[in-house]
């Protein structure tokens, strides 16, 4: 009886904790007991559902289901939370006066209020399921019925009063400060949640790990012991985080905060704001997984000094031909403006490669690179502003030489199309090099309509060796539309799609870039 | 043939004129502007250049702490430390009104160009 109480207890904790967090969040909400009641009602009988169709679930997405459906629930409950955040700041002011009088007003504004029904039964639903099927598995290895029912109701008591303390412990802090602790409290959850995403996307195969364990404080803080389900409930603590959870968290965190300060906007660009990020979480989740050509990426010549980057990229592939369909390549890097002329950049890339039987094999990791931008022209000076930039890459698979490239970097605006062009070269250098230097031509133009938002299309063509003499089809040559902006001071994004124009080229290719950028 | 040094003069002058006009200085005529940066605005708020021309815009920071002189509608985006001096190159420009601000003090740092 005790093991079914502990569990039940474990799981109903970390719903009570996220339920006494949101309920103090939005204290002066009209009726949001009614919703999150609604939504422990919903998710109780979702996790039931869940529960009964556990095997269908599992074998579903190539076996990994289980993971996908956690991944993508932890997902929106973190975007949602994250959106309420939002709201809530906006319209902190008006809550931390009077609440009383503000019940009226802010039942007109009561549509995020909905969305905590959706958050509270997102939550139920994940951790109840785990309780049902536990359950259901101790009831069917010849369990006493009354003892796993009173094991579960104590269980349940205990999470519930865990929760309720919580609650009043948040409502002592003074009304003012109450709104800034509870956001923060929320912008934490936020970020442990979309870690624990992207814990689950790497199980699936999604995501590569970047570095499989940063720190092992197993000994220390367990995730399994009390102090750790806690911490790993309010600040998204884990004992074994993988690379990418570490950046997903940061970024994550990094994202919001800044969002949270500049947020006197008004309720339309806020919407697109949530729009545009979701749009590219979700491209970043279904748009990723296998090898292509690396460098989708159109240089402009600038450099700003001081400036520190977080960059993340990749690619998808997709064509007809099984043996270039879903060919994946993700790239992570970090970059630092030295001085006003010089940018340097270290890269990391993952591919999900293709074994000669055809097989796909989980991301590996491939090769490290040292980038170094230099601007050579002082912007705007000549007719064309000009830049150079040098890379070495050092491959991490055996066979494979290294690779130096150098191109250089043409921006020119005219009017309101800003165009950049890159003409690179390229010559591996080690074992195993060829003797061919190789020559590559991109273009991108953009309609600079709104910082936000700047719609523009790109080419891309590698022509091969100098010497090698390809024709146009054995090169790879794609044109597509591209979307470029800078959401808030900080973060860019740049996403595409192209498409083939010669055979050697896969059919269409969806690329994608975000940098987050900061000066300290 | 013998000059008066009148013609002499002339010929001088001419000599000079022909090497200026040919010369890239010449050909890509550059108007100069300045702008100053005190108590974290910008003076003038509004500055009036001349449209269809490159502007070398002199941006002299007078405050102790560093700015970032920004533009979207300039496409521009510059630093400028503190007690220092910028040079920084737009158009040329079409008729209209391009609005420019401070990155670091947006709320007072705000100025518009005005070409005409």
């Amino acid at each position: 009886m005790f093991s079914i109480a502990l569990i039940v207890f474990r799981e109903v904790f970390e719903i009570a904790l996220i339920v006494g967090i949101l309920m103090a969040a939005t204290k002066g909400l009209a009726r949001r007991t009614q919703w999150v009641g609604i939504g422990i009602f919903l998710g109780s009988i979702g996790s039931a559902l869940i529960a009964f169709f556990a095997d269908t679930i599992s074998q579903a997405a190539e076996g990994m289901g289980q993971e996908m459906l956690n991944a993508i629930i932890l997902l929106i409950a973190a975007g949602l939370i994250g959106w309420t955040t939002l709201w809530m700041t906006r319209h902190g002011r008006q809550l931390s006066q009077e609440f009383n009088q503000i019940g009226r007003d802010v039942i007109k504004g009561s549509k995020p209020v909905y969305t905590l029904a959706v958050v509270v039964a997102l939550s139920v639903l994940r951790e109840g399921a785990e309780i049902v099927m536990f359950t259901y598995s101790a009831f069917v290895t010849g369990g006493n019925v009354l003892q796993l029912a009173a094991g579960g109701f104590l269980g349940m008591c205990g999470g519930i009063a865990v929760g309720v303390i919580l609650y009043f412990g948040l409502m002592k802090i003074p009304v003012k400060q109450i709104f800034t602790v509870t956001s923060w409290l929320l912008v934490f959850l936020v970020a442990g949640m979309a870690a624990q995403a992207f814990g689950f996307l790497t199980a699936a195969g999604k995501v590569p790990e970047i570095i499989p364990v940063v720190w092992d404080t197993s000994r220390i803080l367990s995730n399994g012991s009390f102090t750790g389900k806690i911490l790993h409930t309010l600040v998204g603590y884990t004992d074994r985080p993988s690379g990418i959870q570490i950046l997903v968290y940061f970024i994550t965190i990094g994202g919001l905060a800044v969002i949270l300060k500049m947020y006197a906007q008004s309720p339309v660009q806020q919407a697109k704001k949530c729009a545009a990020l979701i749009m590219i979480g979700l491209g970043l989740i279904f748009g990723t997984t296998k090898p292509a050509y690396a460098v989708l990426k159109v240089y402009d010549p600038y450099v700003e000094k001081g400036e520190w980057e977080l960059e993340a990229r990749g690619s998808v592939d997709f064509d007809n031909n099984a043996t270039k369909d879903n060919l994946q390549k993700q790239k992570y890097a970090l970059g630092y403006g030295v001085t006003d002329w010089w940018f340097t950049e270290v890269y990391g890339e993952w591919e999900k490669e293709r074994n000669d039987n055809g097989e796909d094999l989980d991301f590996a990791f491939t090769e490290v690179e040292w980038e170094n931008k230099f601007q050579l022209t002082e912007p705007g000076e000549y007719p064309v502003d000009v830049g150079f930039l040098v890379e070495y890459e050092i491959s991490a698979e055996d066979k494979h030489a290294d690779n130096l490239e150098w191109k250089i970097l043409l921006d020119k605006t005219i009017g309101k199309v800003g165009n950049i062009s890159n003409i690179s070269f390229e010559h591996q250098v080690g074992g195993g090099h060829t003797n061919e230097t190789g020559a590559g031509f991109a273009w991108s133009s953009r309609y600079r309509l709104d910082p936000r938002f700047e719609p523009g299309f790109e080419y891309h063509a590698d022509f091969g060796g100098l010497n090698e003499g390809k024709t146009f089809d054995e090169q790879t040559h794609r044109m597509g539309p591209a979307l470029y902006g800078k959401l808030g001071k900080h973060m860019k994004y740049d996403v595409g799609y192209l498409f083939g124009l010669s055979d050697a080229a896969p059919q269409g290719t969806f690329k994608w870039i975000l940098e987050f950028e900061q000066r300290f | 043939m013998h000059m008066t040094r009148r013609m002499r003069c002339l010929k001088m002058t001419a000599v000079l004129c022909g090497i200026l006009l040919l010369s890239p200085e010449a050909a890509l005529a550059r108007e100069q502007q300045s702008i100053i940066i005190k108590n974290h605005r910008f003076y003038p708020a509004k500055l009036t250049v001349s449209s269809g021309v490159k502007i070398k815009l002199v941006v002299d920071n007078q405050d102790p702490t560093p700015e970032e002189f920004e533009s979207y509608d300039l496409n521009r985006e510059k630093m400028v430390g503190g007690n220092k001096t910028i040079i920084v190159f737009i158009g040329p420009l079409k008729p209209g009104t391009y609005k420019y601000f401070g990155e670091f003090h947006q709320k007072t740092a705000q100025g518009t160009i005005v070409a005409e």
